[in-house]
């Protein structure tokens, strides 16, 4: 496992900004974290980059403490804040400060920062200070996505860009995956971490309620119909089981695993408007934090 | 070390340290040259009517603030040179850490393999080369002066390196006890607010001790009672030893601050950017 937390707990005082939080992500994973504001997907992530000193509880990125070992951590780390703020310099001073400082140097004689930035359509001769909050996005992006580090935390990568950027954004989410890297991926957007993550994680008042994989997700369907009868009991040798719910003559029913084996018994339902459609991590994000949320 | 971090720190400093130098240079430069438009007579004249608690502001006997030394070393406690300090040492100690943090640099500033120690010692060594300079170019200032009006056989410029020294010194110590306040907060003009009080009443202290003789033991209350560049001036044969003293405190002070600013600066949770 690259990243692990056991018990991870951070409290302000009386607030408590990350209980309990246990997670291990492998390596080559990109693992979603969602959440609301306020949910402590930000202060997990700082805690991993050993910005804040756990309450209690432990983190640790290819077995070196977070906190303890930060600079070695930092080794094996990218990361691109959610709230992007850069020095006061030319586009292409602040990626060759990036790449100074951690050493990085180029083989093919361009920068691969700089490559990346070209390919984001940004130009690096505009001074930061001039540059727009998308753009700033960008050259914070080019200079985070260059290093091959073994682990990239993106905190709301895709905030402020525009739908192509956000589609080059994602894919070079799924090359690092290519690559072997991990990816942890914090958004708001629930479509954008469907398309590219392998696991989620949801967060509620600083819990970690809700871990799942996509390959999971994608396999549970919820059947919708109108009752031309009454509703037979389930076999008792139907599996996986489904979760049935009725009300005014229409029914529900959510499969936790493979449609398949149910298609047969759901033919013999006295159903009529039937819709079937994947749960979606849209319905799994609304049971933890309710509506109004894209 | 960092050439990265080192490139970015002179970067981040060196259009205020350059204005500075050259504020100090000229300054002293003219002070000499207006000094030296003035009688040395009319000068004592003046001076022995200022009653006599006023006279004490000096910071040295009447008899020495008359003689050319005396009257160039009073450039060294001029307001300019107190303007310039202050300057320097608020400004970069402020923006060591609370700076960085409120302009919301910082945090990408330690996601690199980078560590908070270094952070710190850079900025500091940065600061301290700049108080270095413009401690120089005070000097050289009067050197330049003293060479324009023709007064090198009268005054012997090695005189003044001693009050160079301390106005080194004093600047010295404002950076670090501003990187010392600014490692606990996370908004820069908090720090320079913590810091020019504090300045202020360290004066007022001063002054009070310079004209209440009852009460000149409060010199030894206020760290600028180490800031005496005047006395240095005049007193070449005790310089050094007075120099041990004075600027033995103010840079024992500073290396002190620096020190607990380090170890705040490396315990502390980094604040999300506001």
């Amino acid at each position: 496992m690259l990243v692990v937390t056991r018990a991870l707990t951070k409290r302000y005082g009386p607030l408590t900004a990350l209980e309990d939080c246990h997670l291990q992500i492998k390596q080559g994973e990109v693992f979603g974290l969602l959440g609301p504001n306020g949910s402590g997907k930000t202060t997990l992530l700082r805690l991993l980059m050993g910005f804040l000193r756990p309450t209690s509880g432990e983190a640790h990125i290819a077995g070196l403490d977070c906190y303890r070992q930060s600079v070695a951590v930092h080794r094996q780390v990218s990361y691109l804040p959610g709230d992007v703020r850069l020095f006061r310099m030319r586009g292409k001073d602040v990626l060759r400060f990036f790449d100074r400082v951690r050493g990085v140097r180029s083989t093919t004689g361009t920068p691969a920062s700089f490559a990346l930035a070209e390919r984001l359509r940004l130009d690096l001769s505009r001074p930061v200070a001039k540059m727009s909050t998308g753009m700033r996005q960008k050259l914070a992006l080019a200079a985070v996505m260059a290093v091959e580090t073994p682990l990239a935390i993106l905190d709301e990568p895709t905030s402020n860009l525009d739908p192509n950027v956000r589609d080059e954004v994602l894919a070079l989410v799924r090359e690092a995956r290519a690559a072997g890297r991990t990816v942890i991926f914090s958004s708001h957007i629930l479509d954008e971490v469907e398309q590219v993550c392998d696991r989620v994680g949801i967060l509620r008042a600083g819990r970690l309620v809700y871990l799942q994989t996509m390959t999971e997700l994608r396999r549970q369907h919820v059947i919708r119909g109108r009752l031309t009868a009454a509703m037979p009991p389930v076999p008792t040798d139907l599996r996986p089981t489904p979760a049935i719910s009725t009300s005014n003559g229409h029914v529900s029913i959510e499969t936790p695993g493979e449609l398949r084996p149910l298609l047969g018994w759901l033919a013999t339902l006295p159903l009529d408007e039937v819709r079937i459609e994947p749960v979606g991590l849209k319905a799994v994000y609304e049971r933890y934090h309710g509506t109004g949320l894209s | 070390m960092n050439r990265a971090l080192w490139a970015k720190s002179i970067g981040d400093a060196r259009l205020l340290l350059a204005a500075l130098v050259a504020l100090m240079f000229g300054f002293e430069w003219l002070f000499v040259w207006l000094t030296s438009l003035v009688e040395l007579g009319a000068v004592a004249t003046f001076l022995q009517a200022w009653p006599g608690e006023f006279q004490s502001l000096l910071g040295m006997p009447l008899a020495q603030a008359v003689t050319p030394t005396g009257r160039l070393a009073l450039g060294y406690i001029d307001p300019v040179v107190i303007l310039a300090t202050v300057t320097w040492g608020l400004a970069r100690g402020s923006d060591a850490i609370s700076g960085e943090i409120g302009r919301g640099t910082m945090e990408l500033l330690l996601a690199q393999p980078v560590r908070r120690i270094t952070i710190v010692a850079v900025h500091a060594a940065v600061t301290t080369a700049g108080a270095a300079l413009i401690g120089l170019a005070a000097w050289l200032g009067t050197c330049q002066g003293l060479w324009a009006v023709g007064w090198l056989d009268q005054v012997a410029p090695r005189h003044f390196v001693s009050a160079a020294v301390n106005v080194f010194a004093l600047t010295f110590f404002l950076g670090a006890a501003s990187t010392l306040v600014s490692s606990w907060e996370s908004v820069r003009w908090r720090a320079i607010g913590v810091m020019g009080a504090f300045f202020i009443i360290e004066l007022i202290i001063k002054i009070i001790a310079r004209l209440a003789p009852k009460l000149d033991w409060l010199m030894y209350c206020t760290v600028l009672g180490a800031f005496q560049p005047q006395i240095l001036a005049v007193e070449p044969a005790r310089a050094w030893h007075l120099s041990l003293r004075y600027d033995g405190t103010l840079i024992g002070l500073g290396v002190c601050c620096y020190l607990l600013a380090t170890i705040i600066f490396c315990r502390r949770d980094l604040p999300a950017p506001l």
